[in-house]
């Protein structure tokens, strides 16, 4: 046996109805001082499958609807009730109290921006002479292996400067939204950008809107993924190291 | 289909956002959130499983191959030359290959890069009631997948 701890919640918090965590397990909530862990028992030598992950997610992101939580990184699991207060003990009462608060009616909202290569060639292409002249010159000579290099050269580097320029555009028009915003390190691949909002619960609905109207005024090369409401993931991160929140 | 856990929000006045997916959630939660270090206690057996190389870049060449190829096929219409594209290309494929054998090199990037690109590629078909031998299965040959398609099919 052993107990999953998902995140940790105020006292003062009720859970609206009966979630279930891994494996189906009942979530409870272990009153420590001020905070409660958010638990639910495990086999803690079982293997994690998709399903465990998922229901981490689930289980955070019904309470971040009417509840500020404090997500635990996935893979927080003590043995028994009694070491759910150790946890608390060791990141330290007061602090996480102080954290917790600084979330006080926040939520998380992430935004992600997406490449279509094809459109993004496309554009490039038609901005920039001399990638045309270029291509032309390799489909005019089609043996020749260096000139087919030296064509995916200036693609990949114009791609990788059209990437830049639209994230940052991205992100002066996302700033507007939020009330702070993180960027995640995007790693090659057609992700432009990948954005965490932090942003007032109740103002979801403006944030919506001006999500649609980037939306609305996005080139054909880029799609965004909005997803949320989530707990503040990307904001706690890193904090009990005490390390920056931007990476 | 159960609604046990499905976010309340989700019959709200949203102006579209969405519940997040495998992908985002392999990103998030195994990335971010509080760590308390002494108590992360999963078995290593399964966070090895989902912290694989999973991405096997091929240095720059076959990127820039592969970068060429595209433009080139974007408006094949206009001025395609005749015949030739389906050998040169099996030359020029071996040649990079050879040239590039010694800068394969393996990028420890979180798996969720990969099921987004699963998701991509299969969206729909990546359905929840998929057999778990098979996902682990699949999970064990990503650094493969990620590769050319010749290598592709070695694994």
């Amino acid at each position: 046996m052993g107990l999953h701890v998902y995140g940790v919640v105020s006292a003062a918090t009720t859970l609206q109805r009966v979630l279930h965590g891994r494996g189906e397990a009942p979530v409870s909530l272990v009153v420590y001082g001020d905070l409660a862990a958010v638990v639910s028992e495990v086999d803690s030598a079982a293997r994690i499958r998709r399903d465990d992950l998922l229901a981490h997610a689930r289980v955070l992101e019904a309470i971040v609807d009417d509840s500020t939580v404090l997500p635990m990184r996935f893979g927080v699991i003590v043995e028994d009730y009694d070491e759910v207060a150790d946890i608390i003990h060791s990141a330290g009462e007061g602090r996480l109290t102080t954290l917790l608060g600084s979330f006080d009616g926040l939520v998380q909202l992430t935004v992600k921006a997406y490449h279509d290569q094809d459109q993004a060639l496309r554009h490039l292409l038609r901005e920039r002479p001399e990638l045309r002249e270029l291509r032309d010159q390799t489909a005019a000579a089609p043996s020749s292996y260096h000139s087919k290099i030296k064509l995916g050269e200036a693609i990949a580097a114009n791609l990788d400067a059209l990437a830049s320029a639209d994230a940052s555009l991205l992100y002066a028009q996302l700033s507007g939204l939020a009330e702070r915003i993180v960027l995640d390190e995007v790693s090659g691949g057609h992700k432009v950008l990948d954005a965490a909002l932090l942003v007032q619960r109740d103002a979801r609905a403006q944030t919506d809107e001006g999500i649609a109207q980037i939306r609305h005024t996005l080139p054909d090369r880029l799609s965004l993924r909005y997803i949320g409401p989530l707990p503040p993931y990307s904001f706690v991160d890193g904090q009990l190291a005490g390390e920056p929140a931007w990476g | 289909m159960t609604t046990a856990i499905q976010p309340a929000g989700a019959g709200g006045p949203s102006g579209g956002s969405s519940s997040s997916g495998l992908a985002d959630v392999i990103d998030t939660i195994l990335d971010k959130g509080l760590v308390i270090d002494i108590y992360v206690r999963v078995s290593l057996v399964g966070i090895e499983l989902l912290t694989i190389d999973a991405r096997i870049v091929i240095a720059s060449v076959d990127t820039y191959l592969r970068f060429a190829e595209a433009v080139n096929r974007l408006d094949l219409t206009e001025n395609g030359p005749e015949g030739l594209p389906e050998l040169m290309e099996d030359i020029t494929r071996n040649g990079a290959k050879r040239k590039t054998e010694g800068a394969l090199e393996g990028v420890k990037e979180k798996v969720g890069e990969v099921f987004s690109r699963d998701d991509e590629d299969e969206d729909e078909d990546d359905s929840e009631d998929e057999d778990r031998s098979s996902r682990s299965r699949r999970r064990q040959s990503e650094p493969a997948r990620k590769s050319t398609s010749s290598r592709r099919r070695d694994s």
